[in-house]
C-alpha cells in the first residue's frame, strides 16, 4: 500500500501501527469537517446549568449594545445580573465563585471565571451554532443555536 | 519484595510526570490536551509485568496526583480515560498486530474519549462532542510519540525491573 519498510526496519514500529495512526488522524479530520460543515452563524446562546435538560437562560447575539452577565452560584442553582457596559466597569465582581460572560458583535465569550483552570476563558468568542464553551468546575455549557444545525439534536456526533 | 520497591520507584516516577506535565501550560482553550507523558510507565508496566500490576499503579497514580495538583474532578475524568485507554491496550496487545507504539496510539485515543464520555454524563449533553474531532487527533499523535519512547527504553529497563 505505501511503504513504510525502512522505519519499520530500524525502530520495530509495525506496519499496523502506521495504518491505526492514520486512520486516527483521517477519522479526527473528517469529523472536525462534518462539524464545520453542519454550523453556520447562530443567533442565540443557550446557557445550561449542571443536570438540568433545559436551558437556564437563553441570550440574543444580535444586539447594538454589548452585555455582561455575571453568574453566580447558590444551593439552588443560579442567579444571573445584567450588566451594560457603563454599569459593568462601576461594579467590582462578589467574592464567590461566579462566571461572567460578554455577549456582543453577534458572538459570545467567558469573560471571567473563578474556576481553578480557566478554559472556559481561553475558549475565547464564539459565534458559529453548535459550538460550546465549557466551564466544568461550575457545571456550565454555553452553547449556540439557532439558524443552521441544531445541536441538541445530537444526530451529528 | 524486589517487585514491591521495583512497583513503588514507578509509580513514584509517573507521579513525577504526572506533576511534570502539570507545569506545562498548554492554553489552548480545549480541555484534556496534554502529551499524557505518565502513559509511558503504564505502557512499560502493561509490557513488562502485567496488565495488573498496570492497572494498579496507574489507579494509585491518578488518586495521589489528583488529590496532590488536581481536584475530584479531575480524578474523575482521569479515572475515565485510564479504564477505556487501559481495555483498548490490552486488546490490542493481545491482538498481536500491534507494536508498542501502535498499542499507545489506541491507549491515547481511547483516554481522550473517556475523559470525553465522563464529561458528556458529567454536564448531561452532548455538547463536549464538539471536541471529538481534536482530542481523538491529540490523542493518537501523542500516543504515537510516548509509544515511541517507551519502545526505546523498554529494552534498557526490562533486565533492570525483571
Amino acid at each position: 500500500m505505501f511503504d513504510c519498510g525502512i522505519i519499520v526496519k530500524k525502530s520495530g514500529i509495525k506496519r499496523a501501527d502506521i495504518i491505526l495512526l492514520l486512520l486516527a488522524l483521517l477519522v479526527s479530520i473528517a469529523l472536525f469537517v462534518i462539524i464545520r460543515l453542519r454550523s453556520a452563524e447562530g443567533s442565540y446562546a443557550a446557557v445550561f446549568y449542571g443536570n438540568d435538560a433545559g436551558p437556564v437562560m437563553e441570550l440574543s447575539l444580535e444586539r447594538s449594545e454589548p452585555l455582561y452577565v455575571l453568574l453566580t452560584y447558590n444551593e439552588s442553582g443560579v442567579d444571573f445580573r445584567e450588566f451594560s457596559y457603563e454599569e459593568w466597569q462601576n461594579f467590582t465582581v462578589p467574592d464567590t465563585e461566579y462566571n461572567v460572560l460578554l455577549c456582543s458583535d453577534g458572538e459570545i465569550r467567558m469573560l471571567e471565571s473563578s474556576c481553578p483552570d480557566k478554559i472556559c476563558v481561553k475558549h475565547g468568542a464564539i459565534s458559529m451554532s453548535a459550538e460550546n464553551i465549557i466551564c466544568l468546575p461550575h457545571k456550565l455549557v454555553i452553547r449556540i443555536n439557532g439558524e443552521g444545525y441544531n445541536a441538541a439534536d445530537g444526530v451529528a456526533y | 519484595m524486589k517487585k514491591t520497591v521495583l512497583l513503588g520507584f514507578l509509580l513514584a516516577l509517573s507521579m513525577i510526570l504526572s506533576y511534570i506535565e502539570s507545569l506545562i501550560p498548554l492554553s489552548i482553550g480545549i480541555p484534556g490536551i496534554k502529551p499524557g507523558l505518565a502513559n509511558l510507565v503504564v505502557v512499560i508496566l502493561l509490557y513488562i509485568y502485567g496488565p495488573g500490576e498496570a492497572l494498579t499503579v496507574n489507579f494509585l497514580r491518578i488518586i495521589l496526583t489528583g488529590f496532590l495538583f488536581g481536584s475530584l474532578f479531575s480524578v474523575l475524568y482521569s479515572a475515565a480515560g485510564a479504564v477505556s485507554s487501559f481495555l483498548i491496550m490490552l486488546v490490542l496487545k493481545k491482538s498481536g498486530r500491534f507494536s508498542v507504539a501502535g498499542v499507545s496510539i489506541g491507549g491515547g485515543v481511547f483516554h481522550n474519549m473517556g475523559q470525553l464520555l465522563a464529561a458528556m454524563l458529567v454536564v448531561e449533553t452532548y455538547a463536549p462532542a464538539v471536541y471529538l474531532p481534536v482530542l481523538i487527533g491529540a490523542g493518537a499523535f501523542t500516543g504515537f510519540i510516548t509509544g515511541i519512547v517507551s519502545m526505546r527504553v523498554l529494552p534498557y529497563v526490562r533486565n533492570i525491573l525483571r
